[in-house]
């Protein structure tokens, strides 16, 4: 079942109108029941192994809390991620072997339930959080359905009170919310589906198009800019779900193409997976006592500039890598995750180079063109990011790059109707891609555009409405030739 | 408490201290200058700031970061 399916319609529709007709108490366990359904519907293939992985969390949990022995609580805890990461990679390893095997055994939404869980762990360890003694809460803080399948990563101690504490009827909240799911499906259905088309057409024949470098850089491009619908469009569709129920989920994207620099891009691009990398990861690995030892080192060596950039560059190093083989195990995760490491790793060391080139080359960096240049740089680091890890193996990355650099020719763009895409859904994508972007820029520049909305009389705000569901229903893609339950992020 | 603004003055030029109380959670300053931050004050108030203290309520103002120093200091 997936989120945009006629079954998962109804099981909103249904789901919705029982949480507000039973009395508050037993409303959470309104979202427990259709949580389960949806996840028995969706991803009933490894069932027992997420069920053996959340019973086994929740028991821990609790033996975390109850202990007062230090160095008992530190065995558990780090016997209870080792556990849960081990899994978690022999799924991946698994799935990377054999794909068929891969699919049988990865339970939906592993890679992000899974960070949930150690995050929760580790909170109850630092007493930041207190374990759940209730299963059926935790059951579904766990499998929350709107986030289950690719986030966003939910914190225990953020969803948890939402969830228990049952929501009153809000007209508002029920209007926002359907708007905001309206918009990702807009989003993924209408523009991403369409560009997926074309992406994948051109980077599963490489070796015809090698040629046509103007078709590799359009692909290219358009790779990283179907990421974004689809995956943003996806997290709008569950949080629009989530807070018809009156439940906010956190959010995951803040305009990234607005981003001046790769560490501002990463704090409005997947949020909650930076966020966790940045609490569970990049501040433990930096406070470590040989992290700390060696900055010192370093420190009483070179000065004090030395001990922070020591620190930055380990915890900075270890959090890309884990990242990269997060999004998968292949050599190519490995390799983008080295990529971005590398370039943050780079322009936190030489901070001071950029101040000195402006004043060498006499730019006028208040100017807003140098903001545009920034916003451009970023975007083409994304870009060329999302093509190393969007190939198989480096021999195509080099293929992909050869052809841009050495193939390009003006009539290559001849040529761009033969992927499946007509005239029209190049209109469709390139209107709706402009449509994104002038929303964008007014919630940019503050203006919430739901809540203007929201000020219409009824008439017009209803046949906006009306207009915009029929826009997604009629031009949306459908159909064998891209299966819409797909979501870029959903297999990670 | 003014050792301690000019030690964040000190790490991040830019921010105005006295003023700002959501630097964390208002990402005034990011993971890297919290780090840095966390690094300079242990060393500068010989304290050790331990992971369940690292909560951006305790880093949002000179003011929290001030009392969390005392209250280590206390212990």
């Amino acid at each position: 079942m997936s989120l945009i399916s006629f079954g998962f319609l109804v099981l909103v529709g249904l789901a919705l109108c029982v949480y507000y007709i039973v009395p508050m108490n037993y409303r959470w366990c309104i979202l427990l029941i259709a949580s389960l359904v949806f996840y028995v519907y969706s991803g009933r293939r490894a069932m027992i192994i997420a069920a053996i992985i959340v019973n086994f969390s929740y028991y821990m949990a609790i033996q975390i809390e109850k202990s007062t022995d230090g160095r008992k609580r530190k065995i558990v805890l780090s016997l209870s991620v080792v556990i849960l990461l081990t899994v978690l990679a022999l799924i991946k390893i698994g799935g990377r072997i054999d794909s068929l095997a891969g699919y049988l055994i990865m339970p939906m939404g592993i890679s992000y339930f899974s960070l949930s869980i150690i995050g929760y762990l580790l909170d109850i360890y630092w007493k930041k959080d207190t374990a759940e003694r209730n299963i059926g809460h935790y059951l579904t803080f766990v499998f929350y359905f709107p986030k289950i399948v690719q986030g966003p990563i939910s914190r225990h101690g953020f969803l948890k009170s939402q969830i228990i504490a049952g929501k009153r009827f809000d007209y508002n909240q029920v209007c926002f919310g359907m708007q905001l799911a309206l918009w990702g499906g807009f989003k993924k259905i209408v523009v991403a589906d369409r560009i997926n088309r074309l992406v994948s057409t051109v980077y599963s024949n490489l070796d015809i198009y090698a040629s046509h470098g103007g078709i590799l850089a359009i692909a290219m491009l358009g790779s990283a800019v179907q990421l974004y619908l689809d995956f943003s469009g996806y997290t709008d569709i569950a949080r629009g779900i989530s807070q018809m129920f009156g439940i906010e989920l956190e959010e995951n994207f803040n305009h990234p193409f607005f981003s001046r620099s790769a560490s501002e891009f990463w704090q409005r691009w997947h949020m909650t997976l930076s966020g966790w990398f940045k609490d569970y990861l990049f501040l433990p690995v930096s406070r470590s006592q040989s992290v700390k030892k060696l900055s010192k080192q370093m420190g009483l060596r070179f000065g004090p500039a030395a001990r922070k950039k020591t620190m930055m560059i380990i915890s900075t190093a270890v959090v890309w890598i884990a990242t990269g083989l997060w999004h998968g195990t292949g050599v190519n995760y490995i390799v983008w995750g080295i990529y971005w490491g590398g370039i943050i790793i780079f322009s936190e060391l030489f901070d001071f180079l950029p101040q000195r080139i402006n004043k060498w080359l006499k730019i006028n960096t208040s100017a807003p063109t140098w903001e545009l240049f920034r916003m451009i740089r970023t975007f083409m680091i994304f870009v060329l990011g999302k093509m190393i890890s969007a190939q198989k193996s480096l021999y195509d990355v080099k293929m992909v790059l050869w052809g841009i650099f050495r193939n390009i020719h003006l009539n290559d763009i001849s040529v761009i109707y033969d992927f499946g895409l007509s005239k029209i859904d190049f209109m469709i994508v390139l209107w709706g891609m402009l449509f994104v972007f002038m929303v964008s820029l007014m919630q940019e520049k503050g203006i919430s555009v739901r809540e203007s909305i929201a000020r219409w009389n009824a008439v017009p705000r209803w046949m906006f409405y009306s207009t915009a569901l029929s826009i997604v229903l009629l031009v949306g893609i459908y159909g064998a030739e891209y299966d819409t339950s797909s979501f870029a992020y959903q297999f990670f | 408490m003014e050792k301690l603004v000019e030690l964040l003055r000190h790490c991040c030029p830019t921010v105005n201290f006295e003023d700002e109380k959501e630097l964390v959670t208002g990402k005034v300053i990011d993971s890297m200058d919290l780090i840095s931050i966390i690094s300079d004050i242990e060393e500068e108030f010989e304290i050790s700031i331990g992971m369940e203290k690292i909560e951006p309520r305790n880093f949002d103002s000179v003011e929290a970061m001030w009392d969390l120093i005392q209250s280590l200091r206390g212990e």
